[in-house]
This record gives structure tokens, sequence and C-alpha cells, in this order.
């Protein structure tokens, strides 16, 4: 096995330890997890078996075979943007519902604060 | 109290200087409405003043941009059970005296939303050469894409009716909402239409659009002026 394969498997496997670390004290959902797991058996699969991308670029008609890396790298990275872009997106429209049903308990709550006056008094 | 039929909501962003005026115009000009101001997130004292000036305030934790402090305008409103509610900045641009024509066309059940609009009418318009070719764009493209014929799509001075108040409590837009609010209830089939009013020059406070903002601002809208016309309806429930 050529060194540059084990150092991607030794990063792998930190990648893969580092996102269980973090579950295993709440501080990472699996949901978001899922993809960075993903990603370290991805590596680990060119890093053990080379002659896999070579294959696939003479199928391909690649010429240049590690370039495919770099096309699944980039492919993985804007998937992953695109998640979070979403996740922004679905957590700033809950954000928004909760200030307003907060802002509208408050002003429940100072309406019975408020003296009950007579008809008109206080405009 | 006994409650009135018409809510007016004033969204309100750092117009400490601005708001008083404003709520005793609408006291004089307007008695026959209740008023709420929307505190969104200032950091001058704008609640305060407004509470002094005998306003009812709901108050947002944070800055939700105009979107979000008139949509909770609206969910106010559905909650106690307003029919018609109307949309009046803080800043002092809107007159009150201009309300009740506003108001007139939703009360009679012609219209869902009444927009007032300062190219309709004779009142001189102060704004720069600038901001008024961008409203104009923005005004033709939503009148392409709505079928609508709007002149003023950005004018933030609205009277809505019972259907489009429930809807846009639930689907309104964050920031920049106007124009794209047309398309949604055109979309919707609810009639709307112009009024031709009267505004001035702002009080107090600034626009949040000029300079990086007003390129953000075109960008954005015509964007969602674009989009609006696939967004799906109330089938999805917001959350």
């Amino acid at each position: 096995m050529r060194p540059i394969s084990v150092l991607v498997i030794v990063v792998a496997v930190l990648i893969a330890s580092t996102v269980i670390f973090y579950i295993r004290r709440w501080r990472l959902k699996e949901q978001y997890s899922l993809l960075w797991l993903v990603l370290s058996v991805g590596m680990v699969v060119p890093a053990a078996a080379p002659e896999l991308v070579e294959w696939f670029a003479r199928k391909l008609d690649v010429i240049y075979a590690p370039s495919i890396l770099f096309f699944l790298a980039l492919a993985f990275v804007a998937v992953m943007l695109f998640h979070y872009s979403l996740e922004i997106s679905r957590l700033s429209d809950e954000n928004r519902e909760l200030a307003q049903e907060v802002g509208l308990l408050r002003a429940r709550f100072d309406d019975g604060a408020r003296p009950r006056s007579g008809a008109g008094a206080d405009g | 109290m006994p409650q009135r039929e018409v809510l007016v909501i004033v969204p309100a962003h750092n117009e400490a200087g601005s708001i008083a005026a404003v709520l005793s115009e609408l006291r004089e000009q307007a008695p026959d409405c209740d008023v709420v101001v929307v505190n969104d997130g200032s950091t001058d004292g704008t609640a305060a003043v407004a509470r002094a000036a005998g306003a009812r305030v709901i108050e947002l934790s944070f800055n939700l941009g105009i979107g979000g402090a008139v949509q909770a305008g609206f969910k106010y409103a559905v909650e106690r059970g307003y029919r018609i509610a109307v949309q009046f900045d803080g800043d002092g641009q809107h007159a009150a005296d201009q309300i009740a024509l506003l108001v007139a066309p939703v009360r009679a059940g012609e219209s869902e939303m009444a927009i007032g609009s300062r190219f309709l009418g004779s009142g001189e318009y102060d704004g720069s050469a600038w901001r008024k070719l961008g409203t104009r764009l923005l005004s033709w493209l939503c009148a392409r894409v709505s079928g609508q014929r709007i002149t003023d799509a950005t004018s933030g001075f609205r009277a809505f009716g019972p259907r489009a108040l429930s809807y846009l409590a639930s689907y309104y837009p964050a920031d920049y909402p106007e124009p794209e609010a047309i398309v949604l209830l055109s979309r919707r089939g609810l009639p709307m239409r112009e009024v031709p009013v009267r505004m001035r020059a702002r009080q107090g406070g600034r626009s949040s659009i000029s300079g990086a903002g007003a390129v953000y601002y075109m960008a954005k809208v015509s964007l969602s002026l674009l989009l609006a016309a696939f967004k799906e309806g109330p089938a999805r429930q917001a959350g």
C-alpha cells in the first residue's frame, strides 16, 4: 500500500472518530453526522483500491484519473453546503415564528396588566 | 375597551424620533381604528415612546425585518378577529387621513388588498430618480408576473381584508415583502386594487434601501417576484 493511501485512511478514521466523539457528547445530531460518515467511508474506498479510480477513469474517458477524486470532493462539498442552506432557511423560519409568537403572547400579557378602563378612556 | 373594526399595524424599527407624532396623527385623523405598534427589535426606546403615547405594542425579541414585523401584526389581527388591517409605516411617510380611502374598497368587499399608490394620485413624490426608476421597474415586473395593473408595487401603505389576512398570517416574505405579496395574493385569486394616496417624505429614521443594499434589494425582489409564481399554496403548513 502506498504511503498516501495510509495517510488518507488515517484521516478518514480521524474524521469518523471526531464525528462519533461529538455525537457521544450530545453536541452533534446524528442527522448532520450522516454526510460526514459517508465522507469518511468514501475516502477509504479509493485509498484502499486505487485501481478502482483508474477503471472508472477509463470507463468515463477521463484522461487524468485523479481528477475524478477532485470532482467527487467538490460535489460532496456542494451537497453539504446546499444542505446547510436548507437548514438555515428552516431555522430562520422557525426563529421568526417564535419571535412573533413571543411578541403576541407578551401583548396578551400586557393586556392583562393594563388597568381595565371605561370605553375609549385610553384611546 | 370595545374592539373596533379596523386595526392599524405600525411596524417600527428605531423610530423613536417619529413614532409619537405618527401615533398622535393616527389618533386625530383615524379615530375609528385600533392601533398596534410592532416594535421590530429597536435599540432606541421606540417601544417605550409608543407605550407612553398610549399605543398597544407587539415586542419582537430581535429584528425580523419589515416582513416579519408586519406579519406579526397580521397574526395579531387574525387572533383578535379584526376583519380589516392597515399597514402604516412608523416613519411618518404615510398620511393618516388617507386611511379611509384605502379601507373603503376593502370594507365594501370589492378588494382583499388595497394598495396606496404614490403614482396614481396627484401627490408629489420626492424620492430620488434612481429610487423612482427602481420602483417603476419592479412595478412593471410585478404587473407582468401577476397580471395586475400595479403602478406602485413597493408601497407599504395598504389595507387588507379577512381572506388576505388569514393567508398572509401564514405566508409572508421576511424581507422586502410588498411586491411579492401582490403576486402571492393574485395567484390565490384575491381581488386587489390601487388607490391614489398622498405620501410625505420620511420624518425620521433611514430607509432600509440605499447604496449596496439597493442592488441586493432589486436582485432579491426581482427573483422572488419571478419565483413567487411557482410557490406552493397553503397545502404546506408553515413550520
